[in-house]
């Protein structure tokens, strides 16, 4: 099922166009940062559209602080990588999805440390592609060079990539099959593409799905007594 | 001399704007394949595009086997062609123009 981890509504009356445009394309679902009743719902088009948060702030301290709150209410947690303190507390913690490229103009990559603590906890890295349809000639270059970077320290840690449109308007969506042709451009071949836009997006549905449910709990923890 | 392998693709342009002709989306297309990959590769890539049905928003391109997916690259980042912004959907590929209609 190929889906969008993170379109970027505005406001909730554009949520339609988005959503026709999606049906468009060939997208079954996407991500959006705006607050919904449910985390996971399915619009009359048979769009899923899942609730997104980018947990920023200052430090790791701030993003600790919000993570138990949001986490029963949100399909998709995103950290952005910036601070290396945050990135690798956020690389431990398997409540969180994505690590996001957000800032890829700064020149910020992932560290390997980081990708093989997010490999091993199932978080993926989050490519946006929207600042390289923004961007021409050696603007764009620099941001390939940490997308390529990135991505090559992310595969070679076992750390999935999850290509992302980040599109703040329905015709900055890009088709699947658009979006893994993008991704032989981050130097990846055609079948690691092409799990980056078909399966991984799916597979952190999946478990979004599970972690929503009231019933989970992060590996590790055990239940020792239950209330009657 | 080795007889180069052609590849045929059917692909849908999502637009908001005026409508756009073959030659402005060719030229949109090389214009972004050279800024990506230079001008020995867009020489190689033998682009044409052989058929554009500008109401529908849907045509067939060929090209050079070894290109195609670079060239895909690069039409998918395209987001606008003059006036009209654009989404580039390649639909399917394949090594004949029979099999593409099949």
């Amino acid at each position: 099922m190929p889906l969008d981890l993170n379109v970027r509504v505005p406001k909730f009356d554009k949520l339609t166009d988005f959503t026709r445009m999606a049906a468009r394309i060939g997208l079954t679902g996407f991500a959006v940062p705006l607050p919904m009743s449910n985390p996971i719902t399915k619009t009359n088009d048979g769009i899923v559209l899942m609730t997104r948060i980018d947990l920023a702030g200052r430090g790791a301290e701030s993003i600790k602080r919000q993570l138990p709150r949001i986490r029963q209410r949100t399909s998709v947690i995103a950290v952005p990588l910036s601070d290396i303190e945050a990135s690798n507390w956020a690389a431990e913690d398997s409540r969180v999805d994505l690590l996001t490229i957000a800032e890829p103009s700064k020149e910020y990559t992932i560290r390997e440390s980081t990708a093989k603590l997010a490999g091993q906890n199932g978080i993926a890295l989050e490519v946006p592609i929207a600042p390289l349809l923004r961007t021409s000639g050696l603007d764009r270059s620099r941001i390939l060079k940490v997308y390529r970077e990135s991505v090559a320290t992310a595969i070679d840690s076992g750390m999935a990539v999850v290509l992302s449109s980040f599109a703040s308007e329905p015709i900055l969506m890009r088709a699947p099959s658009a979006m893994w042709h993008i991704g032989i451009l981050l130097g990846m071949d055609k079948r690691k593409s092409k799990e980056c836009v078909y399966q991984v997006p799916d597979q952190i549905l999946s478990r979004s799905e599970r972690k929503v449910k009231s019933q989970s709990f992060t590996p590790g923890i055990e239940v020792v007594r239950e209330d009657s | 001399m080795r007889k180069l392998r052609r590849r045929y693709v059917l692909f849908r342009l999502h637009r908001e704007g005026p409508g756009i002709d073959v030659h402005q989306l060719s030229a949109a297309i090389r214009k972004n394949f050279l800024s990506l990959f230079g001008e020995v590769s867009v020489a190689d890539s033998r682009l044409f595009i052989g058929m554009y049905n500008d109401d529908e928003d849907t045509g067939i391109l060929q090209c050079n086997a070894e290109s195609l997916d670079k060239l895909l690259a690069s039409a998918a980042l395209i987001t606008a062609i003059g006036n009209t912004q654009v989404s580039f959907e390649p639909k399917r590929a394949s090594g004949t123009l029979k099999g593409l209609q099949r």
